[in-house]
């Protein structure tokens, strides 16, 4: 293995060995920092009901992401075809974009009720805005010289879409998907902090009310590891699919 | 090769483009500027025009005309006996830009295939050369599946004049398609595409800065004067055939440079 691979590893074996050692050496009670040891032990207690709570927030995240990657794709294309579309709406998306989520959460509970659905909706909704705005470079900014040899080569408004702006917004595209994956899980969490019962928001909620700082910990390590595999999961897709050397 | 293609085939002469008092008149916020005033043209069936003129003189923009990219403000331009429009969708014109202008995400090979797989898919003329025969032909058989980025530039015009005679057109335009390569590269690119021309017959309108590209690849030059953009000479090249690298060092050849060259300065 090269040094560039192990050493991120390393330096995260000796951030974790200074935490259990500050820990040990300021005998700072569990309730405030618990040791990293104590983390990984409730991880292994605790597990069932970890694991328990995860599946909501997963599914919650996975469906939001979807969602609101999939429309705004769709609205993306239709600006694109659009001009007038894009400058009656697109105003209209920037401000709801400057709305912080943590104030649409509540509205969007109200709305929709207590179960997943406000959770997706508001992971749908952090994703939004984002692809969007990739969308529509990626399928905005082609070659001038390629739009002009499609024209030469006599090719309709839909062969110039699938051939020519579509494949050249995929890049585009994967670069707001990577990061929506680790905003639609916040997204997940951040609504299930709203009166929620189960996922992995709620857990966090009680372990706080609880003072059961080690389950907390390990409730926050198990989100952050799920986005980590979510974007690993976008990563290795776009390395499938973009297989060209692309500009952004 | 089919019997009734190529440069020695007895071929009718035809009028392939006619240019007839051709204006351009580009209009912006600023004003606006004349490309091209008055261009009347004539190229027959089998030349290779070279265009050479300052910066500025309207080269491209001619070629874009004679394309159907750009409208003539005045005057009428015809290919083929037709508007440059019907030519157009009848897949009768190549093009080769600058910039090799490749998709990025298709292989050399699907590169090439693009100008069968859109627009109208008339059938391609029987003498027409499959994919296959011209990356053989532009010597990339064996990097059909190589993705544009992982070729050099000389390979990637390589591909693009690959892509512009795949639909077997009657016309190739080139828009200083070596514009951007090294020098080495250039010089065998000049010598592939004269022994391209001479295999498919096409007629070739190639568009350039440099005098020696012009005079080495041209059996006709036509000299652009640039603000407004006009004819200043049509002249033809009286060089020894077939054509090798080594003419650029002959009298002739010297001297044809040095009189184009004169012309070029007097316009500015």
């Amino acid at each position: 293995m090269r040094a560039a691979r192990w050493l991120p590893l390393l330096s995260a074996a000796a951030l974790l060995a200074a935490w259990a050692a500050a820990v040990w050496w300021l005998r700072i009670p569990s309730y405030l920092v618990p040791s990293p040891l104590a983390v990984a032990e409730t991880l292994w207690r605790d597990a069932g009901t970890l694991f328990a709570n995860l599946i909501p927030t997963a599914v919650e995240s996975v469906a939001g992401f979807l969602l609101g990657n999939f429309a705004s794709v769709l609205l993306a294309i239709a600006f694109v075809q659009r001009r007038s579309l894009q400058d009656a709406f697109f105003p209209i998306a920037v401000v709801i974009n400057t709305i912080p989520i943590v104030a649409i959460a509540p509205i969007l509970v109200l709305l929709l009720g207590n179960d997943m659905k406000p959770k997706i909706a508001i992971a749908a909704l952090i994703c939004f805005f984002p692809t969007l705005v990739n969308m529509v470079r990626g399928l905005s900014s082609v070659n001038p010289r390629s739009v002009e040899l499609m024209r030469v080569l006599a090719a309709s408004d839909r062969e110039v879409f699938f051939k020519l702006r579509l494949p050249n917004s995929l890049p585009y595209l994967f670069a707001s998907l990577r990061i929506a994956t680790s905003t639609a899980v916040i997204g997940a969490i951040v609504g299930e902090w709203i009166g929620s019962t189960a996922g992995l928001g709620a857990l966090i909620i009680q372990a706080t009310y609880n003072f059961d700082t080690p389950l907390l910990y390990a409730s926050v390590v198990l989100a952050s590891a799920f986005s980590v595999a979510f974007f690993a999961l976008i990563s290795w897709l776009e390395r499938r699919i973009v297989t060209w050397d692309a500009a952004p | 090769m089919n019997a009734d293609s190529g440069l020695f085939a007895p071929r009718r002469r035809q009028a392939i483009v006619e240019l007839e008092d051709v204006s351009v008149e580009f209009t912006s916020d600023r004003g606006s500027v004349v490309a091209l005033q008055d261009v009347s043209l004539t190229i027959d069936s089998g030349d290779f025009l070279t265009v050479i003129g300052p910066s500025g003189c309207g080269k491209s923009t001619l070629l874009r005309v004679i394309a159907d990219l750009v409208a003539p403000t005045s005057g009428s331009a015809r290919v083929l006996g037709q508007p440059p429009k019907a030519a157009r969708e009848r897949k009768e014109i190549g093009f080769v830009f600058q910039e090799d202008a490749l998709l990025p995400w298709r292989s050399v090979r699907a590169n090439v295939e693009l100008p069968l797989q859109v627009g109208a898919r008339r059938a391609v003329p029987a003498n027409a050369m499959t994919p296959s025969q011209l990356l053989t032909l532009v010597g990339l058989a064996d990097r059909e599946l190589a993705l544009p980025h992982e070729l050099s530039g000389g390979m990637r015009q390589r591909v693009a004049i690959a892509r512009a005679l795949v639909t077997g057109p009657r016309l190739l335009l080139m828009d200083e398609p070596f514009g951007a390569l090294d020098e080495i590269t250039r010089d065998r690119l000049n010598q592939e595409l004269v022994q391209i021309w001479q295999k498919t017959g096409t007629t070739i309108v190639f568009v350039t800065h440099s005098i020696s590209e012009a005079l080495f690849l041209g059996r006709r030059v036509l000299v652009l004067a640039a603000r407004p953009g006009r004819v200043l000479d049509i002249a033809t090249t009286d060089l020894p055939e077939p054509r090798r690298l080594a003419v650029r060092e002959s009298e002739p050849f010297v001297h044809q440079a040095a009189m184009l060259r004169a012309l070029l300065e007097q316009c500015g």
